[in-house]
């Protein structure tokens, strides 16, 4: 279970940032007021384009950025005040959090689960399971530098997944993936649903999101715009489908920078 | 506790899982260490035997017979390929100008009369003299100078004063005889005290350096740091996970420079003597060994937090590194400054200072004689230094500012 009430996030910018964005102001505001939930067995959407505050809000709920304002909670722990309990029950994926190329995807997943405080049993069970649907099982002793791309996004999401986490926390999760793996990394969050885990994902990508989320919210510079399943969205602003709701959004929503 | 093992154990695992790293951070020093000091020594010894063996071009210029006669009979000749020229000779600004080219190396003028002026000298006459032509800024005319005045001019200055005065003798009005009072380890380790508190300090920096930049700057550009601030495990204990891992390694890597440079440096030290043997060895007492191996842990904690600190304010290595350059070239000037101290020992609130005080510690034990109070000082000094460096670090991994730029 997901609760964000109200997150809102401020950066402060330093002069040479605002001189690269071209603006007077010394602060910006990357997520203001957002409010949504996210229930078990659900796939929640975060739909927006490049820059409205998706990844901001996804790293708010991971516990690695402290809100300026409001309040986030996962499974009923605070992100702030109670970081190690939320850290223990979700698995946070992103193109930019990587695994370490020197190790292998074996080393890794047996540290991680170390970590995460398991027995070597348990670590050896969901090993078992995990490498098995993934395949991962044919180069987990090879170094994560020697392996492809759709490889690695296997072997990262085997170990995120290690201590069978309560929710998951996906952003972006086809970018930059060849068609076949990102069938899989789907399925993998169909068959996650399935077992119940509370599912949040943000994604620019209109057919994604209308093929796998169950409840759409919409963010357009830092503000959750409009909520709801894909037909309630496309209803309410008279569009023909989700991609025609979202530009309508954009429209009425979006202001240039100062 | 069992976190911080875990993050000792990975970044252990990281460097010695990794064949290339344990050659580029341990075999390859050693090798570079001993092959370098090999060839310092075998170019040293080649160039002296050179100069050693090489035949001198020498000139010599109005030569009385009894010169000519010790020459032949000193063996000079050997050493040399003398042209003996007239008094009123000409060319002589060419042998000069060859001289300044090094086409030959020495000319040898004796003055008119030489030998009659030294036979008839009274007190208040004239000195007779011997000028000599020598470029002291070539290594074959310099030495051919020295051969001229050890084979020819001392013996037969020498000779003279046998023969004025009865021997060199006579000159002698009384000797100065030296009772050595020494402590043998002190003197012997002179030599070491000033080399070795330099070469400690600044090599466990050097192998500091790149070990602690690509474990936490690396780490970071990789985006590996973020995936361990993602577990239950705390900040703190990552912190201080790293940093003892990276101390130790960062020891052993000092250690094998240490020992690479004691095998080479007697190497060394024999080849440029010719063989002979150099007698570097000291004994330290047990308990100044303990000091030198806690100062040694301490001082390699204190630059792997000061490393640390800096190296996380950094988004990539080639930034950290810049960050951490000019903290190298101090670490450099406060490890040479103990090489030039006297002896003369400082006040104990000196040894305080980080780094600077444990050099002046290390010195002090190479010759025995390192106090409790200021082995004390020392530790503190580094101590108290490191752990407000690790305090930065931690509160770096608990800053969103520094470590997802946010």
């Amino acid at each position: 279970m997901i609760e964000v009430k109200g997150l809102t996030k401020v950066y402060k910018l330093s002069k040479s940032e605002m001189a690269k964005r071209k603006t007077k102001k010394n602060i910006k505001c990357a997520a203001s007021e957002i409010t949504f939930s996210a229930k078990p067995g659900e796939i929640y959407g975060l739909l927006g384009p490049n820059g409205a505050g998706k990844t901001t809000t996804l790293r708010c709920i991971a516990t690695l950025l402290t809100p300026t304002e409001g309040e986030v909670k996962v499974c009923g722990f605070d992100t702030v005040n109670q970081g190690g309990e939320v850290r223990e029950r979700i698995c946070f994926l992103t193109n930019e959090i990587k695994l370490d190329p020197f190790f292998s995807p074996k080393y890794l997943f047996e540290f991680f689960g170390n970590l995460h405080g398991l027995s070597k049993e348990q670590i050896e069970a969901r090993k078992k399971e995990l490498f098995g649907y993934f395949g991962i099982d044919a180069f987990e002793d090879k170094k994560i530098e020697e392996l492809s791309t759709g490889m690695k996004q296997k072997a990262a999401i085997a170990v995120s997944l290690v201590q069978d986490p309560e929710v998951v926390i996906f952003d972006e999760p086809t970018s930059g993936l060849d068609v076949i793996t990102a069938k899989s990394v789907t399925d993998l969050l169909m068959n996650l649903k399935e077992q119940g885990k509370t599912i949040i994902i943000s994604t620019h990508i209109m057919s994604e999101a209308q093929k796998l989320c169950d409840k759409i919210g919409v963010i357009i510079d830092g503000k959750l715009v409009a909520e709801g399943t894909v037909p309630e969205i496309v209803e309410k602003n008279n569009a023909t489908d989700l991609e025609d709701a979202f530009f309508v959004l954009y429209r009425d929503n979006h202001k240039e920078e100062e | 506790m069992k976190d911080i093992r875990m993050i000792f154990k990975k970044e252990f695992d990281r460097v010695f899982k990794d064949r290339k790293l344990v050659f580029s951070l341990f075999i390859l020093p050693a090798i570079i260490m001993v092959g370098l000091y090999s060839l310092i020594g075998n170019l040293a010894s080649g160039i002296n035997r050179d100069i050693k063996e090489h035949v001198s071009i020498v000139y010599m210029q109005n030569t009385p017979d009894d010169i000519k006669a010790l020459i032949s009979q000193t063996g000079y000749d050997k050493t040399a390929d003398i042209t003996f020229l007239a008094k009123d000779a000409t060319g002589i600004d060419k042998i000069e100008a060859d001289i300044l080219e090094g086409n030959a190396d020495l000319l040898v003028t004796f003055d008119d009369g030489f030998t009659d002026k030294i036979a008839k000298f009274k007190n208040g006459d004239a000195v007779p003299g011997i000028k000599v032509g020598v470029n002291t800024a070539k290594d074959y005319s310099s030495q051919a100078y020295q051969n001229f005045t050890s084979y020819i001019a001392n013996p037969y200055k020498e000779a003279i004063i046998a023969n004025r005065i009865g021997g060199a003798e006579q000159l002698k009005v009384f000797d100065v005889n030296l009772n050595r009072i020494v402590n043998e380890d002190e003197e012997n380790g002179q030599f070491l005290a000033m080399l070795i508190p330099y070469l400690i300090t600044f090599l466990i920096f050097a192998s500091a350096m790149s070990i602690v930049i690509d474990a936490i700057a690396g780490e970071k550009e990789r985006g590996t740091m973020a995936r361990l601030l993602l577990t239950p495990l705390k900040r703190r204990n990552l912190a201080i996970g790293k940093i003892i891992a990276l101390a130790a390694l960062s020891i052993i890597s000092a250690i094998v420079y240490a020992l690479s440079m004691v095998v080479a440096m007697p190497m060394m030290m024999k080849t440029v003597t010719g063989g002979a043997a150099v007698d570097f060895s000291i004994h330290i007492s047990p308990a100044q060994i303990l000091m030198l191996v806690v100062l040694l842990i301490i001082l390699a904690y204190l630059y792997v937090s000061l490393i640390a600190a800096l190296s996380i304010r950094a988004k990539d290595v080639k930034t950290a590194s810049s960050l951490v350059s000019p903290l190298y070239i101090v670490i450099m000037v406060a490890a040479l400054t103990t090489m030039f101290t006297t002896s003369k020992t400082p006040a104990d609130y000196v040894f305080m200072i980080p780094v600077y005080g444990t050099a002046l510690s290390v010195q002090k034990i190479m010759t025995n004689s390192l106090e409790a109070t200021q082995f004390l000082f020392s530790f503190l000094g580094n101590f108290v230094l490191a752990a407000l460096c690790t305090f930065s670090v931690t509160k770096s991994f608990n800053s969103e500012k520094v470590m997802f730029n946010a």
